[in-house]
């Protein structure tokens, strides 16, 4: 871990103005793209706090457009912050499983609905591909931010991407949501994705 | 249907299904709470202690440009000056074992006051390690039962909810869990690769060692069963070899040391009863609230979940969440107060309970509270800045005229077994401050069908 040295400390105010900008244009974007991801709005204002707390203090060096840039620095937030918290509650989540603390309390079937089954489908995808789908159809990034963000090539990206629809779609096939597969035709991820 | 078509079928049902709109959050966000936000990360930012994150090439690449031989011998002294902090920590130790008559395990202090037999029955039960690295204390239990627990250790130096706060945390699991813990640990992934566990052996029991690089280093280790009884330790210290130094502090204790190390206001049963009192002096109480349910029910009732395994006569919880366990009863009170009244026409009890609750913002437990959370000021941050504005909202909801149950917290469940709770944006403030048995108040489940939980 490198020791915290700070230039913008030198010239106070000269950069405050850019981040205060920065900050009020992606506030809420960035509470978006950690609430779709950690539990609870706590710990997404949490991971908000500390991530602009970095674009602070890289505030003369906010590139344009900014939020890719925040929405990267906000995923490794995340991965590196609240790892052991997850894997502490999912442990704690399972004893609290076994005393009957979290038991399911109601048939499931009553009250699931389309949306539920979608997000069924949505937990059966690895966690990687979860985040690609999520980068594009609710953070909204186009593929080239998307891979900047995901800490790939826009290629490679497109390839994640491509699989991951294909993953998805078969889930919600299965669960009966999708119309079923017309295997006369082909794709590839080079025509879908543009 | 095309497998084009249908693969962009699916996009689309995923742009559906966004459960967190920017742009609705931007709308209800206000200016004050802008504010607020800001201010709280520019202080965050402006501690000096705080690590850049170790992927920002951009910030690395001008940390070792302006500070190159800084940086070096750094690194030459390092271990130098961790011999002597070891040497001290050594004779700390030393010391400790010749004032306790020569055994670290026979440490006894006569002097603290008797512990409840619930509390002590987790000491026994327990391999009761305990830190002893200087500066280095018990700043919470957030849970104290026989097979499980965790004590969160702060650093006297590195203050806990200050920006660069140091924590330690020290859990205990099962015995059976062990397995499961340590091949959950190996199969993490960071950025670097796979995390690779490193085995040593501490306080002669088997010691697996797992470091996760990233923003902030965290080093887990857990140590083989004792008894029914697995310890894990892990923290972000800012280094390697400062966990190391904490880590090898570790001493096993008595019975009487272990428990007279836990912080006062949550484990001595007078001192507990004494802080439930003085959180309820300043609140306005339901008639009929039985006080004396809350020193025996002392954990909250998380959402989620039906409550009753928590609520123990053993289960220590911290200031934050016996707030959460005394605030939420008695707000919950008053709704159900207010609910019935209003059913009943009983206009005058639903006013009070109305009055009540209007007068929540100045309820000192719920300020104490968002202090601890690092908000400043007398005043409560506004709805859905954490637990304490819940109870602001619920109280605006009955000021109205009508408290909402729905939606309600979700627990999901992925192979069968609870997998975390889904808390939905608009999640009636009822729920969410755990008031379950409210008449109406639904939980909804979401459960991966049977056929996929087959193939996993």
């Amino acid at each position: 871990v490198l020791p915290v040295d700070d230039p913008p400390n030198a010239v106070p105010d000269v950069y405050r103005h850019r981040f205060e900008r920065c900050f009020r244009d992606h506030y809420a974007q960035l509470l978006a793209f950690s609430m779709r991801r950690v539990s609870g709005r706590e710990i997404a204002e949490d991971v908000v706090a500390d991530s602009f707390a970095v674009a602070w203090r890289r505030r003369d060096r906010i590139p344009d457009p900014a939020l890719p840039w925040l929405y990267a620095i906000a995923g490794r937030v995340i991965a590196n912050q609240y790892r052991a918290t997850r894997r502490r509650h999912n442990l704690d989540m399972r004893l609290a499983h076994e005393t009957g603390a979290g038991a399911p309390g109601s048939d499931p079937a009553e009250s699931l609905d389309r949306r539920d089954s979608f997000s069924a489908a949505f937990a059966l995808l690895s966690e990687p591909e979860r985040e690609v789908l999520r980068l594009v159809a609710w953070d909204g990034l186009e593929t080239r931010d998307a891979a900047r963000v995901f800490g790939c090539s826009p290629g490679a990206f497109r390839v994640r991407l491509h699989r991951a629809r294909r993953k998805l779609a078969k889930q919600l096939e299965a669960a009966g949501h999708l119309p079923q597969e017309d295997r006369t035709a082909v794709s590839n991820p080079a025509e879908e994705i543009r | 249907m095309t497998r084009r078509s249908r693969n962009d079928d699916a996009l689309a049902r995923m742009r559906a299904a966004n459960p967190f709109s920017a742009t609705e959050l931007r709308r209800a966000i206000t200016e004050a709470e802008l504010s607020l936000a800001m201010q709280r990360a520019i202080a965050v930012g402006e501690s000096p202690s705080q690590p850049i994150p170790v992927d920002d090439r951009v910030a690395r690449e001008h940390a070792v440009s302006t500070r190159p031989a800084r940086g070096g011998i750094f690194s030459r002294h390092r271990g130098a000056s961790l011999g002597f902090g070891g040497l001290a920590c050594v004779a700390v130790v030393a010391a400790l074992i010749i004032l306790s008559g020569g055994s670290v395990d026979s440490v006894r202090d006569g002097a603290h006051p008797t512990f409840a037999a619930a509390a002590v029955k987790v000491a026994e039960a327990n391999p009761r390690l305990l830190v002893t690295a200087p500066g280095w204390s018990i700043a919470h239990a957030r849970s104290f039962e026989v097979d499980r627990g965790e004590l969160i250790y702060k650093d006297d130096e590195h203050p806990l909810y200050a920006p660069g706060g140091r924590q330690l945390n020290l859990t205990w699991y099962p015995a059976r869990f062990y397995g499961d813990r340590l091949r959950e640990d190996a199969r993490v992934r960071t950025r670097a690769g796979r995390v690779k566990p490193v085995t040593s052996t501490l306080l002669g029991q088997r010691a697996t060692t797992f470091a996760y690089a990233g923003q902030h280093p965290t080093f887990a280790t857990i140590l083989s069963p004792q008894g029914n009884v697995f310890v894990e330790v892990n923290g972000s210290l800012g280094s390697k070899q400062k966990y190391e130094a904490v880590l090898h502090s570790l001493r096993p204790v008595g019975v009487d040391a272990w428990l007279g190390a836990m912080p006062p206001e949550v484990l001595h049963p007078a001192a507990r009863s004494a802080a439930i009192a003085q959180m309820l002096r300043d609140i306005p109480v339901p008639p009929g609230f039985d006080t004396s349910v809350l020193h025996f029910r002392g954990m909250p009732v998380s959402p989620g979940s039906n409550g009753s395994s928590l609520q123990s006569e053993s289960a220590l919880t911290d200031r934050f969440m016996l707030g959460k366990a005394v605030a939420g009863a008695v707000a919950c009170d008053w709704l159900r107060s207010w609910l019935s009244a209003t059913r009943a026409g009983d206009d005058a009890t639903a006013q009070e309970a109305v009055d009540a609750m209007g007068a929540a913002p100045h309820w000192p437990v719920l300020l104490q509270m968002v202090r601890e959370k690092g908000y400043r000021g007398n005043v409560l941050p506004p709805h859905g800045r954490g637990w304490p504005s819940e109870i602001l909202a619920a109280a605006r909801e009955i000021a109205h005229g009508h408290l909402r149950r729905k939606p309600a917290i979700r627990t999901i469940y992925a192979k069968g077994l609870p997998a975390g709770s889904l808390t939905p944006a608009d999640a009636a403030p009822a729920s969410v401050l755990g008031c379950l048995e409210l008449p109406g108040s639904s939980r909804r489940t979401l459960v991966i069908p049977d056929r996929h939980r087959a193939s996993h």
